[in-house]
């Protein structure tokens, strides 16, 4: 962890300024927290075990990394592979290597085929007789031989929403113009979800359902406060009145409470079909869905 | 449904996840390769119908693999960072808003937090948040200019 303050820029340094001791105390404070790396793979379950329980450990405690580690993914919803590299992607697939031509140390040795003649006559081949996808059922590939052991019963993991507003309850207006009445009146609930009293997020929410019948701040805060209480039966109701009010500020949360609901109540097709459905666009939890996916299948619990 | 057409079906989803557990695109290509490769090779033991999710967990695989080699050769630091005096000294009066400002999204925090704690350039973390260097900037002063509102931090 570094102190470079060198290129911070006038804004900057105003704007901390007088708070140089507190950001050298946060330092110190987190200068021993797993890395950015540790806790991106400790959150997609790659870690070996020992290393896993440290950094989930780790997770549990620190409102800090949990935090980081939410802020990190913003930027993924946005990725779409390029033709180039979906080109160049397919090319190394068919021609049978791991490696491309600019980057022959990676995979170097690999699985490498004798020249670029032979790989053009490989590539000719390989696309004259592409494989048909079939019909039986293999394992995929393990990462490492492991013992044979039933599959676990799978409980996919959700973290907590974090607490955002829609552009119609920003805007909402009540008899008073200037008053937005819907947002007074959301608050001790919000502020109850936030605080984690979800019993009481629910039982304000609950209320609120019946005045505020198409809020979707309402009915999506109130599934996800029944969720985090265990309660996914009763996260069901809100989170489809939800779907048929949710924008885009929403859907795919939605979406994807509905499929952790789904797969929590063992309607595993159902969550594998919505899960899927979700991987396969660009969106805020393409990578929630295709983790979750990933999980179901390597354990075996979605046939 | 031919290799090709599966390709095309699945080839954002499946770099997209591997991008997600990786953050490298050269890494995420490298493993999206490997699992379109072993589907390849898997022929016809794989059902259509396990799609995406074969794939995606033949990444998750690999990139487990590259952890279990990466953690071997770091597990020296890994035993050595140990949480002494973490959680013991008080949280600073800025730590706390930074966790709990709520105008601030967690795309804002983690931005305040790997610019001004982790010591990132402003390339770096567009990097590793998947925005441009534009977006992170405008994030930074968003953040700035809250912070520049927020009472009784200096008074700490």
């Amino acid at each position: 962890m570094s102190t470079p303050h060198d290129d911070w820029d006038q804004d900057e340094r105003q704007g901390f300024a007088g708070l140089e001791p507190q950001l050298e105390a946060i330092r110190r404070r987190h200068r021993h927290d797993p890395t950015l790396p540790e806790l991106r793979a400790a959150h997609a379950e790659l870690l070996p075990p020992a290393a896993q329980a440290r950094v989930t450990a780790h997770l549990d405690e620190s409102a800090w990394s949990r935090a980081l580690l939410a802020g990190l993914d913003e930027g993924l919803a946005q990725v779409e592979l390029d033709p180039a590299t979906e080109e160049r992607i397919l090319a190394r697939v068919r021609a049978g290597h791991r490696g491309s031509a600019d980057r022959p140390r990676r995979w170097k040795g690999t699985l490498l085929l004798g020249g670029l003649a032979v790989a053009a006559s490989a590539l000719v081949a390989v696309v004259a007789d592409a494989p048909r996808v079939p019909a039986t059922v293999a394992a995929p590939p393990a990462a490492a031989p492991a013992p044979a052991a039933p599959a676990p019963a799978v409980r996919l993991a959700f973290a907590k929403p974090p607490v955002k507003l829609s552009p119609d309850a920003l805007t909402w207006r009540g008899a008073a113009a200037t008053d937005n009445v819907f947002l007074r009146d959301l608050a001790p609930a919000i502020e109850a979800y936030r605080a984690d009293a979800y019993a009481d997020a629910d039982e304000r929410l609950t209320a609120l359902a019946l005045r505020y019948p198409t809020a979707i701040e309402v009915l999506f805060y109130l599934a996800a406060s029944r969720m985090l209480r265990g309660d996914f039966a009763g996260a069901e109701a809100p989170l489809a009145a939800a779907a048929g009010v949710a924008g885009a500020t929403f859907a795919d949360d939605v979406a994807w409470l509905s499929a952790v609901t789904r797969q929590r109540l063992g309607r595993a097709a159902e969550a594998r079909s919505a899960l899927a459905a979700l991987c396969g666009k660009a969106g805020p939890r393409a990578a929630d869905a295709c983790a979750a996916l990933a999980t179901l299948d390597s354990t075996g619990a979605v046939p | 449904m031919d290799f090709e057409a599966t390709y095309r079906q699945h080839v954002q989803a499946v770099f997209r996840f591997a991008l997600s557990i990786t953050r490298r695109r050269e890494l995420a290509e490298d493993l999206t390769s490997e699992a379109f490769l072993a589907l390849y090779r898997a022929g016809d033991a794989v059902d259509a119908s396990r799609l995406p999710a074969w794939l995606l967990t033949v990444v998750r695989n690999r990139a487990r693999d590259l952890w279990r080699h990466q953690l071997v050769e770091d597990r020296h630091n890994a035993e050595m960072r140990s949480h002494d005096g973490a959680a013991s000294s008080a949280t600073p009066p800025l730590e706390e808003w930074i966790l709990g400002c709520p105008e601030l999204k967690p795309v804002h925090r983690a931005c305040v937090m790997l610019r001004y704690i982790y010591g990132m350039t402003r390339a770096e973390i567009a990097a590793e948040v998947g925005l441009s260097e534009t977006q992170v900037k405008g994030h930074l002063q968003y953040a700035l200019t809250l912070l520049r509102k927020a009472h009784g931090l200096r008074e700490a």
